[in-house]
């Protein structure tokens, strides 16, 4: 298990830090989560060319670098500091990993290469009203058609799924869930969401009669597709933790130099305690999300049975951790913490949006207790 | 002596019952649920026509001199017809009392203006060095001739952007300690050298604004109070309306009550959360019946007044995320009522006094702990 | 955790040979069942640390000179798991995990062979005399006072809240031989006889009804002055002294202790039928989850020491976590059993021989001993985040 970092890996944090910064300060997001797109191209391919970071974690074999989960945390936890507006979580961590992993060699051909040099993207969807970030509950069809599926029903709460331009999608079949590749509109249709959180894009999907190419090992998925959706939380939760060291160090910074009564805010306990408690949060979290991350990396090379203990687990102090950052940044901030023009609220609807993606902590602790034998 | 929200009607409340009954048909057919400033403004003028905009008043004030008892039951069926705010509330609450306890008899004449909504007025209090620390604001004003010259910056004002008029703290000695220093001007904001800039709030919405002050000619007739005793006239004025603070907590009680009795939730969890928040809420709402009941009997409301901000902001707060959970992924979405309402709820422990500095006073005014 | 950066060429055996050799042992000399009789008890104690002793298995972070194991770090972080593994019992007194890195450190060549193995061998048993009824959070205003005459010191004053000094031998302490302004420029290091003449020690009950801390009042009190660690009126640098980062190996400890708990309590809850209520599922599901990353923090501060010689900011924020964690589970659990959980030791119907109540008690402390919650985070604040200090406070 890996705890702490290489050199290697400091060295690509530190790259992808000065990137951000360097490319999508405060004032570009929010720029570009007012606009139509939501996030901006010209970065999303200097991320691909400069950095290769799209293809990062995915296998070499498709111009990827073939890193695994731990690198892609460094990255996702940075993207979550600087609050990038990208469609890499959805098209990378998501979409990108649930090919990579899926033994199907014709759709990694088919796809990854696109996803990797940034050309393409994808999105996962996997939630229907009601049915959060489970397999249970996922009614939509897929019922075979000619060569291929038929898919038939509604995703709602797709990240970036309004602008991807490959749909994996899960839905049911007689033999239990799989996995299915959308393209084109034929069938599809898609409606944006005015999300929470102003940068990140959501979207509505409808399927009818969408023509579906079934992606995936042979037979039952099942436990390839719980792979996927933990993986997902183990990537959520990497950006959580990024953006609650962010809400921290703002906290920080802020407390050391606004002065009221005389002295700076920070040498008040109230404030102290509170700058305490949420280092001693976050430092838990990164435990969390680093020991996700390095059983997730052992669960792609085959091993790894405790990933759905070590996602449910980051996935539920993660999101505790990241909401609770969040608030306290606004109530350090004082008024200020309540004004648009203060980044403290991108983190606070980040931060809450993000509790709510993949599974409220409660359900996760739920499916925790279930694994653990509660 | 008992006294709970729902106490028997008296008098006037039943006038305002009847009243109500007579007015709010017309006004929902005309605006429904609206709560622009139109709407909050149109509302005011029914009330204030039938003399309820602010029936605490002195009678000679436009108002009904009504007790704190009175006062109560009132709000209590402006609730009951979930009767929508009032645009010039601040001026109806805060600054008339002000008017009405320090001011002169030109500045009384705006009296019956607050109360049809003619004049809107806002509080500048806070500026970007003072808020937690508002004896420490800087906005100057030097007596020339027969008027102040008013330069400085005011922040987070609410109501900056409607208002027509401004109760604002200014720094009229510098060299005095520093709550000794402060007048309070009553300030035109058509006034020339007055630049309003509407601030946005994280909701998304400008309900704020920063107010900026270059050269504003103000005659020193506008002065309210003594000069350099503004801070006295300030805390004054903050007393003046106790009952505020009660009707706050019973509306959080009636709320929570109503919201939580609306909704069907079978999640275990999600259910023994908001049975807290509904007990938390019962509990502000019986913190606020207690203190009433002490005024009430011509008492001091004592430490059970002094803990419902506290615990208002709180429960609001918590009440908030609560309604978020019960939403799930509904409240993904930026319309969505209880994301909305989440939102606003961070204010509740900032806004008027933030929570940290509340209990310091708590600490220190109640319990009589040293100073830090 | 595998390649040990810091095992030495001359080596041979590997750490898992190592770690096989330590289990053998322990398995093999394990003492049984603590004898309920408190004196009995400590005897047992006593000769099971001797054992330990004899057989090179005692001390692990100190020197080989003074009758330690002086392991590397990662060999430590081995020796913790297994010593809890095999729940035998630990060091006797407060003296081997505070005072014997002081005087690994600032003590002189003649004070380490005269107190360090009898320490470690736990022949002799250390308390520690810090804490006065005027000076708990700050010790600096401590007011027990020592006068130079000839080759000792007097001491006069009292100490109090002295965990297991009612049978120590040895009393370690901070005395004032500065005046009573000089705060912490005026602090001497001294270790004093629990039974030179002047000594009193008075128990104290505690909470839980136990007495497992006293007060001592010195009443002219000889000590030689050889018997001062480092120089006078320089004793407060020497308090936190720690050696490499034994204490990090340590908090490995636990995080195993409560891994163990939490599975006990989770069985508890089974047994009692409770796991079918959601609330009780969830609370317990938040107990496993921290209970975890409780160890992927100790774990964490192992591999940053291991690989770049420094703990991280986790190291910093690790005993805060541990001690809210174990305050939360044993009411928790106390809640959970309702009023049977109420029930203490003695009572022929107590859950588990009272001890999720007796830990709710005791564990109370873990928020005031050795420096309380509020100082913590205070510390945490102004040394690991740089947020400025209270105005008010004395400087340091
Ligand atoms: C929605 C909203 C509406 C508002 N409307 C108005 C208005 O109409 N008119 C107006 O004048 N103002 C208004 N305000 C401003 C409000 O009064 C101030 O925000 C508030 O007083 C806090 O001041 P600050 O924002 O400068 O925060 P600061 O005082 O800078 O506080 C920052 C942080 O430090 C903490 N802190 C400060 N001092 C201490 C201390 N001694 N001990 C411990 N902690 C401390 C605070 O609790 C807070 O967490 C409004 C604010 C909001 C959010
Ligand atoms: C079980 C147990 C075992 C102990 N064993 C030993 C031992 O072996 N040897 C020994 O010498 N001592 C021992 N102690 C004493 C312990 O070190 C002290 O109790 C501790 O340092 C706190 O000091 P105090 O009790 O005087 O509390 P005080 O310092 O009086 O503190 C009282 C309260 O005020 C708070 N407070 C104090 N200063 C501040 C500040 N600056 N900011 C915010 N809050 C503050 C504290 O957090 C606490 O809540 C033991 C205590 C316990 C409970």
């Amino acid at each position: 298990m890996t705890l702490t970092f290489t050199d290697e890996q400091e060295e690509l944090r530190a790259s992808v830090r000065r990137f951000l910064a360097d490319k999508s300060p405060s004032e570009a997001v929010r720029r570009w989560m007012e606009s139509e797109e939501g996030h901006d191209p010209a970065v999303w391919r200097q991320m691909a060319e400069q950095l290769g970071l799209q293809g990062l974690a995915l296998p070499e074999e498709y111009g990827g670098a073939g890193y695994g989960p731990v690198e892609l945390g460094i990255v996702l936890e940075e993207m979550g500091r600087a609050l990038l507006p990208a469609p890499f979580l959805s098209s990378v961590a998501l979409a990108g990993q649930a090919l990579a992993v899926s033994g199907d060699d014709a759709a990694k051909q088919r796809w990854l290469p696109g996803i990797v040099d940034g050309t393409r993207t994808a999105a996962l969807a996997v939630s229907e009203e009601g049915s959060s970030w489970t397999l249970e509950g996922v009614r939509t069809t897929a019922t075979p058609k000619g060569e291929g599926w038929a898919l038939e029903g509604t995703k709602t709460f797709v990240i970036d799924g309004g602008s991807a331009d490959l749909l994996l999608v899960v839905a049911r079949t007689d033999e239990g869930p799989a996995l299915f590749a959308v393209e084109g509109a034929d069938g599809v249709s898609r409606s944006p969401l005015t999300a929470l959180d102003p940068t990140r894009r959501l979207a509505h999907v409808t399927l009818e009669a969408a023509p579906a190419v079934r992606v995936g090992p042979a037979g039952d998925q099942a436990g390839y597709l719980r792979d996927v959706l933990d993986l997902a939380i183990v990537a959520l939760a990497a950006e959580q933790v990024g953006a609650a060291q962010a809400c921290l160090d703002l906290s920080v910074e802020y407390a050391k130099i606004r002065v009221q009564f005389g002295r700076p805010i920070g040498s008040f306990q109230a404030i102290k305690h509170k700058c305490a408690d949420m280092l001693l949060e976050v430092e838990s979290a990164k435990s969390a999300v680093y020991n996700a991350a390095s059983v997730a990396a052992e669960r792609i090379a085959g091993a790894g049975e405790e990933l759905p203990i070590a996602a449910a687990l980051a996935g539920a102090y993660c999101s505790t951790t990241a909401v609770h950052a969040a608030k306290e940044t606004v109530q350090i901030h004082g008024g200020i913490g309540y004004t648009w023009e203060h980044d403290a609220h991108l983190y606070l609807k980040r931060a809450k949006s993000s509790e709510l993606l993949f599974g409220a902590p409660a359900a996760h602790r739920a499916r925790l207790a279930t694994l653990v034998g509660i | 002596m008992t006294v709970t929200i729902d106490a028997d009607l008296g008098a006037p409340a039943r006038e305002l019952r009847a009243y109500l009954d007579s007015i709010v048909p017309g006004y929902r057919e005309r605006w429904g649920r609206d709560s622009s400033f139109e709407a909050t403004l149109a509302w005011q003028k029914l009330l204030a026509a039938g003399g309820w905009a602010a029936p605490s008043w002195p009678e000679w004030a436009g108002g009904r001199a009504l007790g704190v008892l009175d006062r109560v039951a009132c709000d209590a069926e402006l609730a009951r017809v979930d009767a929508p705010m009032m645009a010039g509330v601040l001026g109806l609450q805060n600054v008339g009392p002000a008017l009405i306890m320090f001011g002169t008899d030109e500045q009384k004449a705006s009296l019956p203006r607050i109360l049809t909504g003619e004049e809107i007025w806002c509080q500048g209090f806070s500026e970007p060095g003072a808020g937690s620390d508002l004896a420490a604001l800087s906005t100057r004003a030097v007596a020339e001739g027969d008027d102040f010259v008013v330069n400085g910056q005011k922040v987070w004002t609410s109501q900056g952007m409607q208002g027509t008029h401004m109760m604002l703290l200014v720094r009229t000695d510098p060299e005095a300690p520093k709550h000794k220093g402060i007048s309070v001007l009553t300030v035109r904001l058509d006034s020339p050298g007055v630049e309003r800039r509407p601030l946005r709030q994280l909701t998304g919405e400008s309900e704020f604004a920063e107010v900026f002050f270059t050269d504003v000619r103000v005659p020193k007739t506008a002065l309210l109070g003594p000069v350099n005793e503004g801070w006295r006239v300030t805390m004054a004025t903050l007393g003046y309306e106790r009952t505020g603070i009660i009707n706050l907590a019973s509306a959080l009680q009636r709320d929570v009550e109503s919201l939580v009795t609306g909704l069907t939730v079978e999640d275990p969890l999600l259910r023994d959360e908001l049975t807290r928040r509904w007990m938390d809420a019962r509990l502000t709402g019986l913190l606020g019946a207690r203190a009433l009941a002490a005024l009430g009997e011509g008492g001091k409301p004592g430490a059970a007044q002094s803990v419902i901000k506290a615990v208002w902001s709180r429960t609001t707060a918590e009440l908030g995320e609560t309604l978020m959970a019960v939403a799930g992924e509904q409240a993904l979405l930026a319309e969505n009522p209880a994301a909305m309402r989440f939102l606003r709820s961070r204010a509740s422990t900032i806004a008027a006094g933030t929570t940290e500095v509340m209990k310091n006073l708590l600490a220190e005014q109640v319990l009589g702990l040293p100073k830090s | 955790m595998t390649g040990s950066l810091t095992a030495t060429p001359a080596d041979v055996e590997t750490d898992e040979e190592f770690r096989a050799r330590l289990r053998a042992f322990l398995t093999d000399h394990h003492p049984g069942k603590r004898p309920r009789d408190v004196v009995e008890g400590r005897a047992w104690h006593k000769a099971w640390l001797a054992r330990l002793f004899d057989a090179g298995f005692a001390g692990p972070s100190f020197p080989r000179e003074y009758g330690g194991m002086d392991l590397p770090f990662t060999r430590q972080v081995i020796y913790q798991e297994e010593y809890n593994r095999a729940r035998v019992p630990g060091p006797q007194g407060t003296g081997l995990g505070i005072a014997a890195p002081t005087l690994v450190k600032y003590g002189t060549e003649e004070q380490k062979q005269q107190f360090l193995r009898p320490m470690i061998r736990g022949d002799k048993v250390w308390a520690q005399g810090y804490s006065e009824p005027e000076a708990g959070s700050d010790l600096p205003s401590l007011r027990t006072t020592a006068r130079r005459e000839g080759d000792s010191y007097v001491v006069d004053g009292q100490k109090v809240w002295n965990t297991h000094a009612d049978y120590a031998d040895i009393l370690f302490t901070l005395v004032r031989t500065g005046t009573p302004e000089s705060r912490q420029k005026g602090i001497t290091y001294l270790l004093i006889d629990a039974h030179a003449p002047g000594v009193t020690v008075r128990p104290l009950r505690d909470i839980t009804g136990g007495t497992h801390f006293s007060e001592i009042f010195f009443d002219a009190v000889r000590v030689p002055v050889a018997n001062r660690i480092g120089e006078e009126n320089e004793g407060w640098p020497l308090v936190r002294t720690s050696l490499g980062h034994e204490r990090a190996a340590g908090a490995m400890n636990q995080a195993a202790l409560y891994r163990r708990v939490v599975t006990e309590l989770t069985a508890l809850a089974k047994e009692r039928g409770l796991t079918a209520d959601p609330l009780v599922r969830d609370r317990l599901a938040d107990f496993e989850v921290r209970v975890r990353i409780m160890r992927y923090t100790g774990m964490r501060v192992i591999a940053d020491i291991v690989s770049r010689g420094e703990p991280g900011p986790a190291s910093s924020t690790s005993r805060l976590f541990i001690t809210t964690f174990e305050q939360d589970l044993h009411e928790f659990a106390v809640d959970m059993l309702g009023a049977d959980g109420l029930l203490l030791r003695d009572d022929p119907r107590s859950v588990q021989r009272g001890r999720w109540v007796g830990g709710f008690l005791s564990t109370r402390a873990s928020t005031i001993g050795a420096g309380t919650a509020e100082i913590q985070r205070n510390t945490i604040a102004e040394q690991v985040l740089g947020l400025p200090r209270d105005p008010a406070m004395p400087p340091r």
